[in-house]
């Protein structure tokens, strides 16, 4: 049995490494730091000293990027560069699922 | 409409132990200091925490804020106005009083990137220098 959904062909949309890798950049140019030294288990706040003014403006930039919209209580919700790259994720797919 | 036009402020820059300062007057600072609707405070008394992590981003956020803002050339109202928040409001994030939520905050940033656009606009709009 073959769902037909998971036998419509593959939608452009990006692997987690690569959204991961973008989430890195944006969130590398607030911080002022090389992507490379970013994880995904640094917290904004504690670890890149982002605050909510420089956690809104990446929001917005991730936005732009990734041609959606993010809630307010999703936004809220990512503590952590991972957090925001989980969001996405959900928010992609979603996305998809909504378009067939 | 908010100004345009930026007059100079008269100020001295100095350098101690690595840290640069801005001199200026304090008529001027305190000039300043009612246009960007922030409290002087007692002069030489408030030195910035930095022990609570809290209270670190709602200064940085609330010094970030006026800057912005007065870069975008609004005044406290204006800002509060277009983003649809109560000027109260605005004014007691701007004062390091109240952390402000992730709604509100974009509100803010929505309203000030238009602004800042504006700005950019009306700019390129004045008629260029002739015979450079």
């Amino acid at each position: 049995m073959v769902n037909p959904r998971l036998a419509a062909p593959p939608s452009p949309i990006r692997d987690r490494a690569e959204v991961s890798e973008e989430v890195k950049q944006i969130v590398a140019e607030r911080a002022g730091r090389p992507a490379v030294r970013i994880k995904e288990t640094d917290s904004l706040e504690q670890d890149l000293g982002l605050d909510s003014l420089d956690q809104v403006e990446i929001v917005m930039e991730v936005e732009e990027e990734f041609d959606l919209h993010v809630p307010d209580e999703v936004a809220n919700r990512a503590r952590t560069v991972g957090g925001i790259v989980d969001g996405v994720m959900s928010l992609l797919e979603s996305a998809r699922d909504d378009t067939p | 409409m908010a100004k345009t036009g930026k007059s100079l402020v008269d100020c001295k820059r100095v350098e101690l132990d690595g840290v640069r300062y801005v001199i200026v007057r304090e008529s001027v600072f305190q000039r300043l200091c009612e246009q960007a609707g922030v409290s002087s405070g007692e002069a030489g008394v408030e030195e910035p925490e930095f022990s609570s992590g809290v209270g670190l981003d709602r200064t940085s956020l609330a010094e970030k804020l006026v800057r912005r803002r007065l870069a975008a050339g609004l005044s406290q109202a204006e800002l509060a106005r277009r983003a649809g928040i109560r000027p109260e409001t605005l004014n007691r994030i701007e004062r390091g009083r109240t952390t402000p939520d992730f709604a509100t905050v974009r509100k803010l940033v929505v309203a000030m990137n238009a602004a800042e656009r504006q700005l950019a606009a009306s700019a390129t709009r004045l008629p260029k220098k002739k015979g450079d």
